[in-house]
């Protein structure tokens, strides 16, 4: 017997909004991990804001 | 025939855990110090940039850190944080932004430096690389205090620039920041010579630590130069959104965004190893 294995694409969509009020969707037929999702949107923030947040992290 | 095919998958089962288990060790830490990183990226430029770094390190290994990093990796971690939605995780995720994605190991006895950073493709890697690493250092007789612990002063030349750093035995840890290590105490304080890069320590506590021997998944072991191309076609170019489909925006968007990374890549000619 034989067995035919069948990969689907499922097209996701994700809605990415700047700090100054602009929002961007990116669709894609493979899951985003939070690190690449957030880096996108930095890129976007700097396109259409020209800047990202950037305030040092510091622990006192 | 059967048998064979078994024996391959349990071998590579076998494999595949023992590389996730590898993946997943955790390493224990009893200090932390964090330092005030000022930097200049552009060498044409005098605008400095400020990070905060932080040194896990016990008797025979080290990990540094960006503090971003290490706060937000301390956070992803947790099961309320991958609760929220998609724009509070966002959020969390922007005010936790870092320039410096490495996380550094040194292994004291082995006299290695493990070196994971990110490569942001369209799916994304995390190349690692091992350097042995000697430092040279001509310990000198000049001395002084930083937050009120006497520290001596030490020289050395590496990735093409003169370093200076400042130690002190009363905290006879080998260690310090970046790559450095091998003097008699902890470096509080390193600077290259031209004022760069400067580490100043911040605060320095005893604080006992379990911190992931590799933060993130998809660790592929490359070569140093392998590692730094990967980085900087991320780092530099639109590789991240190949397989993306952005909406809402005109075909010159692309552009846009291309423009910014050359922007970033031409501003960013001032890397802390001159020589790799």
């Amino acid at each position: 017997m034989m067995v035919a294995l069948v990969a689907t694409t499922f097209a996701k969509t994700y809605a990415l909004n700047t700090t100054c009020g602009t929002s961007v969707s990116v669709s894609s037929g493979t899951n985003y991990t939070n690190q690449q999702l957030a880096d996108m949107l930095n890129m976007y923030q700097l396109a259409d804001c020209g800047f990202v947040p950037d305030l040092p992290v510091v622990i006192n | 025939m059967n048998k064979s095919i078994s024996l391959l998958i349990l071998v590579l089962l076998f494999v595949t855990l023992k590389s996730s288990s590898q993946n997943k060790k955790n390493d224990s830490f009893t200090n932390f110090a964090q330092y005030k990183l000022s930097y200049k990226p552009d060498s044409l430029q005098s605008k400095v940039m400020t990070e905060y770094m932080v040194l896990m390190f016990n008797q025979k290994i080290s990990g540094f850190r960006s503090t971003a990093r290490y706060v937000r990796d301390s956070i992803m971690a947790t099961a309320a944080f991958n609760n929220k939605s998609m724009p509070e995780r966002m959020s969390i995720m922007q005010r936790y932004n870092s320039k410096i994605e490495e996380y550094i190991i040194t292994d004291l006895e082995n006299k290695e430096i493990t070196y994971t950073t990110v490569a942001k493709l369209s799916t994304y890697v995390y190349p690692q690389y091992t350097e042995k690493i000697t430092h040279t250092w001509v310990i000198t007789k000049q001395t002084k205090k930083i937050q009120g612990i006497l520290c001596t002063r030490a020289e050395t030349n590496r990735f093409g620039r003169r370093w200076i750093a400042w130690f002190s035995n009363e905290h006879p840890f080998p260690f310090g920041p970046y790559k450095f290590y091998g003097l008699p105490g902890l470096i509080l304080e390193l600077s290259d010579t031209t004022g760069s890069y400067v580490y100043e320590l911040h605060n320095l506590r005893k604080r006992n630590i379990t911190y992931p021997r590799n933060p993130d998944d998809n660790i592929i072991k490359v070569s140093k130069l392998k590692s730094i191309e990967l980085y900087n076609t991320g780092r530099y170019t639109l590789a991240m959104f190949k397989d993306a489909k952005i909406e809402g925006r005109g075909p010159e968007y692309p552009k846009k965004l291309q423009d910014i990374l050359d922007k970033q890549r031409r501003s960013e000619n001032n890397p802390i190893e001159l020589k790799p």
